[in-house]
């Protein structure tokens, strides 16, 4: 399709996208990539220099920090991920029936996510976290929750639009039914609009959950995770300053790459922004 | 301002971006704990922590403002770039004014958007404070509120939310008392 | 066969937060179109031609007043009879959603009807009937014509053999020899199929090719009927200098 080609000649977008799939892959495969076991302390041979044998060295307790990082994109990433899907989920399934159906049920969702949205997302987030309790399934629960009002909003706004267009007046007036027209039109038109809002998004969510571990709030020890493994850094400072080093990185580059892929989506989705950037360059 | 520069190459435009975005996302309890290790453990300029004067405020508000300073300029450039094609703008330059009267103009012009923005960036500083007032050690309601959570200290919390939701609306409110006061057209009636 | 008995419609326009003005488009318009009849509707804009158009179409309701077709409300009858009324709308760019092909538009109505035997053929039929080459079929939208792209619209809506087609100022938008070219087309169509037609405009000419049948539609009433024969016959202003300015009386 256009889209495809399109992302394809967009040389960031293709950089992003790789970055995310292997930093996925190497997550998924952990196990078989990393080359030691990410709890198991080593006291030994703690604080080794870049070896071989430790390709980014050990922490205070002698863990590999390499396979710290790689079992850390299970945690952070994979979830940051499942955060967003069930986010979208929600926020798709009600956005659409409030602005298909319109009426008491529009009014009924909206005015819930009325009281939502009037309330920081963040500090929402720490509430509650706060009420339930530092956990990791705490922090994804908290983060959907905070978030799900706004995309239902975005894509009941997005839904309402598409209603105005002719096609789907000419799908009502044939007697198509519901299934058909959303199906067929509204899912496909508000999906892309809501995928660029989604792909930036999820930079945003991996540094909330990683900034909620570095608070210990979410992961707990042992579990790898990068957010907590600066948290353990923190307290070497003065002496390994170094360890500080891999799991910022590996925060930034992810989150940059959801970023870029963001902003290219949105270039590749919307000619007017591509007519603009070429009018510039 | 970091201008459209036109006539660039691919290559330069990424990595101009990129030098634009990174202080966007660099983590910021990345970052504080860099500035701690080259200001205070490195070079001693700045206390590590605790809050004892003036100088123990310089880390943590750099630390804190440094996504915000980017996103600004990033937000005040694109407005820039916007107005830049607006006919007002036309119309100056065939008044013949002076480029810098005219600049001006743009520049007062795109800070309306960014004010707005602002309002809706202070619940993220909120938040923010509680990871830098950790980071730096320092007796805040933020940090307060994370200690309250280890100790299921409710109360506490549920202050710390309230007291937030507060701020968030006065914020909000007095945000738009001065964008009606910045553009006049806001303030009356439709 | 359609009936329309004393609508009235209004909308509301919100003024400040508190008060809210309601604001007339239709009131009280009373009119029937027979089986197998043109019936052309002209009106200027803002006289609630399209609000007239959406209310025939029930895609929404009237504040007072019915809508009858066949005897039965519009909302009931289109029900029961699927694919049996059709639209072409004046604004070609959003009346086709821009992922589909040509082929995907035009087997749209058909597929989600699943009436999809023979497909192919039907649609290669359908794109002779409105005179467009087969080599179009895998095209996107935005490859096509502004008068191509209404002619698929058009073989859309007659994809699925309506016994009722609106056209809510289809020809509007398209340049003259287009114009022309589809009104060959529509009175072929009316021949062949033996469809009743509402034709919603704003300029005569089109109306006086291929109706039979004129309405008025002037400040949410209407104004004056006329067969199309009889059209000096009018009698209210505002049909007089509208019928005026296009043809010269009396001279």
């Amino acid at each position: 399709m256009i889209f495809w080609k399109r992302l394809k000649s967009d040389k960031v977008a293709v950089i992003c996208i790789s970055v995310i799939i292997v930093v996925l892959l190497l997550g998924i495969f952990a196990p078989l990539v990393a080359p030691h076991n990410p709890i198991e302390p080593h006291i030994n041979v703690k604080f080794a220099n870049i070896s071989l044998d430790y390709p980014l060295g050990t922490d205070h307790l002698g863990r590999c920090v390499l396979s710290r990082l790689l079992y850390g994109i299970q945690t952070t990433v994979v979830l940051a991920l499942v955060t967003m899907g069930a986010t979208l989920l929600i926020g798709t399934l009600l956005g659409v029936i409030a602005g298909y159906f319109r009426g008491w049920i529009d009014e009924v969702i909206m005015r819930f996510c009325d009281v939502l949205l009037s309330f920081p997302s963040e500090v929402m987030i720490l509430a509650i976290v706060g009420m339930l309790g530092p956990s990791l399934t705490h922090v994804v629960i908290a983060n959907i929750a905070a978030k799900w009002a706004w995309y239902t909003r975005m894509i009941r706004s997005s839904v309402v639009q598409y209603m105005d267009k002719n096609y789907i007046r000419f799908s009502k007036v044939l007697g198509c039914n519901a299934s058909h027209i959303i199906r067929k039109h509204l899912l496909p038109n508000v999906v892309s609009d809501i995928i660029v809002l989604a792909t930036l998004d999820t930079g945003w969510v991996i540094l909330n959950i990683s900034g909620l571990s570095f608070l210990g709030l979410g992961v707990q020890a042992p579990t790898p995770e990068w957010g907590m493994m600066l948290n353990e850094a923190k307290n070497i400072m003065t002496t390994h300053p170094a360890q500080m080093l891999a799991p910022g990185l590996a925060i930034l580059i992810i989150v940059i790459a959801f970023n870029f892929l963001g902003d290219s989506l949105r270039d590749v989705l919307d000619p007017k922004y591509n007519q603009h950037r070429a009018v510039a360059k | 301002m970091v201008d459209w520069k036109e006539g660039e190459t691919t290559r330069n435009y990424i990595l101009r971006r990129l030098l634009a975005i990174i202080p966007i996302f660099m983590p910021n309890f990345w970052v504080g704990l860099l500035f701690i290790w080259m200001f205070s453990v490195k070079f001693n300029i700045f206390p590590t922590s605790g809050m004892d004067g003036v100088r123990s405020v310089i880390l943590p508000a750099i630390t804190l403002s440094l996504t915000y300073i980017s996103t600004y300029a990033r937000l005040i450039r694109n407005n820039m770039i916007q107005n830049k094609h607006e006919n007002y703008v036309l119309y100056a330059r065939a008044r013949g004014l002076k480029e810098n009267t005219i600049h001006r103009h743009i520049f007062v012009n795109s800070l309306q958007s960014s004010l707005t923005a602002l309002g809706m960036s202070i619940p993220k500083l909120i938040a923010g404070t509680v990871i830098v007032e950790n980071i730096f050690a320092w007796p805040g309601i933020g940090r307060l509120c994370v200690t309250a959570i280890f100790n299921r200290d409710y109360p506490i919390i549920q202050a710390y939310v309230l007291l937030m939701a507060v701020l968030f609306v006065i914020c909000n409110l007095l945000v738009d008392i001065f964008s009606a006061v910045l553009d006049p057209r806001l303030g009356q009636e439709q | 066969m359609l009936e329309v008995k004393d609508a009235y419609k209004s909308y509301f326009t919100y003024g400040s937060l508190f008060s809210r003005k309601s604001q007339d488009i239709l009131r009280g318009v009373t009119f029937s179109v027979g089986q197998g009849e043109c019936v052309g509707l002209i009106g200027e804009s803002g006289s609630g031609k399209s609000t007239l158009s959406r209310l025939i179409l029930g895609l929404e309701q009237p504040s007072s007043g019915e809508i009858f077709m066949e005897g039965e409300s519009i909302i009931a009858w289109s029900k029961s009879h699927r694919g049996q009324m059709s639209v072409v709308f004046q604004d070609y760019t959003t009346s086709i959603n821009s992922r589909f092909t040509v082929q995907e538009i035009i087997a749209e109505p058909l597929s989600a009807l699943k009436k999809s035997d023979k497909l192919t053929t039907l649609i290669l039929e359908l794109l002779d009937k409105v005179e467009l080459p087969t080599t179009l079929l895998k095209r996107y939208p935005h490859e096509l014509s502004g008068g191509q792209l209404q002619r698929v619209c058009l073989a859309r809506s007659i994809s699925t053999q309506p016994r009722f087609i609106v056209f809510d100022e289809a020809l509007s938008s398209l340049d003259v020899s287009v114009q022309s070219q589809i009104l060959k087309l529509l009175r072929n169509l009316k021949n062949d199929l033996n469809m009743t037609y509402l034709f919603i405009a704003h300029d005569l000419q089109t109306i006086t090719n291929l109706c039979d049948k004129v309405l008025f539609l002037y400040q949410g009433r209407i104004v004056e009927q006329l067969r199309t024969s009889e059209l000096f016959k009018a009698k209210s202003e505002y049909a007089k200098n509208l019928l005026a300015s296009v043809i010269p009386f009396g001279g």
